[in-house]
């Protein structure tokens, strides 16, 4: 029986992030109920500005993951001997990316729902975002239809890299334009928000941040393990 | 009814927790369900041994 080379991203540290997922998802669970049920409701719109507190961190993700996934897939460009690495890395980022961004664009339309009283409109903000999620869809389909690997990691590559041009133009696209969509949440200090909020906030973005990493390692250890599969299947 | 629009906030609200909470949740089993079926194939196809630890080179079975 021949070997299969295992990447050591799937030896040691799959238990450990086993747990870590269940630590980081209680975690999110505690600031959901900060949110929902500590800090009062806000002046001008009520208790539906709690939708904030998931709203802004989902979005955040998104920037970070879609971010995430241009740097290693410039990695892998860099550094040839490890494009194989930086490519799992790069993919598995971007499938966060993609899905925090749909997320981002859902909880988007049900908060405007209320406050702006449509699901959506045509505005910057949104628009560039829809354009963000369609690029990092984009990379999912490309990925899927090129067989070849050398060809497939390039093309990833390239598509990771345009979506995260695109990520400065999602978030100042409310100061270039003008715009439906609220401004920047915390541009100078307490200009646009509480100190209870923002404190708030910043707990929800931790703790997702921190949910999405180990998603994000787990994600990345079954795509070692797919990687590893093929390639033991196409060796005998 | 909230002064925002026809339904009360709280629809709004628990919606929005909701649709997270339901794709963290979905994408969180698919991970782990999709790594697990590729070490369990992995095994049973005999290119990893029951008897060592998930993940170790199996370079010394040849």
């Amino acid at each position: 029986m021949g070997a299969v080379n295992f990447p050591q991203s799937i030896s040691g540290p799959r238990e450990r992030w086993n747990k870590l997922t269940i630590l980081f998802a209680f975690m999110v669970f505690v600031s959901w109920l900060v949110a929902l049920f500590v800090i009062g409701p806000d002046i001008d719109q009520g208790d539906v500005f709690r939708i904030m507190f998931v709203h802004v961190p989902v979005a955040w993700c998104s920037f970070l993951w879609v971010i995430l996934s241009a740097v290693f897939a410039l990695l892998m460009f860099l550094r040839p001997l490890s494009s194989e690495l930086f490519d799992r890395s790069s993919h598995a980022a971007l499938e966060l990316g993609t899905l925090f961004a749909g997320l981002a664009l859902l909880t988007g339309m049900i908060w405007g729902r209320p406050t702006w009283g449509v699901w959506w409109d045509w505005d910057p903000r949104l628009t560039s975002t829809l354009v963000m999620f369609i690029l990092c869809c984009g990379y999912h389909v490309l990925r899927s239809f090129t067989p070849d690997i050398k060809a497939r990691r390039t093309v990833a590559g390239v598509t990771s890299l345009l979506s995260a041009i695109n990520v400065p133009i999602v978030y100042f696209s409310v100061n270039l334009w003008r715009s439906l969509h609220q401004p920047q949440t915390f541009v100078k200090k307490n200009t646009n928000s509480s100190a209870d909020i923002g404190w708030v906030l910043l707990l929800n973005l931790v703790c997702l941040c921190l949910f999405s990493l180990a998603m994000y390692k787990t994600r990345r250890q079954g795509i070692a393990a797919e990687e590893a599969l093929q390639e033991a299947r196409e060796a005998h | 009814m909230s002064e925002f629009g026809n339904a009360s906030w709280s629809v709004y609200v628990s919606g929005a927790y909701g649709v997270v909470f339901c794709a963290l949740l979905a994408f969180s089993v698919w991970s782990f369900k999709k790594r697990a079926q590729c070490l369990q194939n992995l095994k049973d196809e005999g290119f990893l041994a029951d008897s060592e630890p998930v993940g170790r080179q199996t370079e010394e079975r040849k």
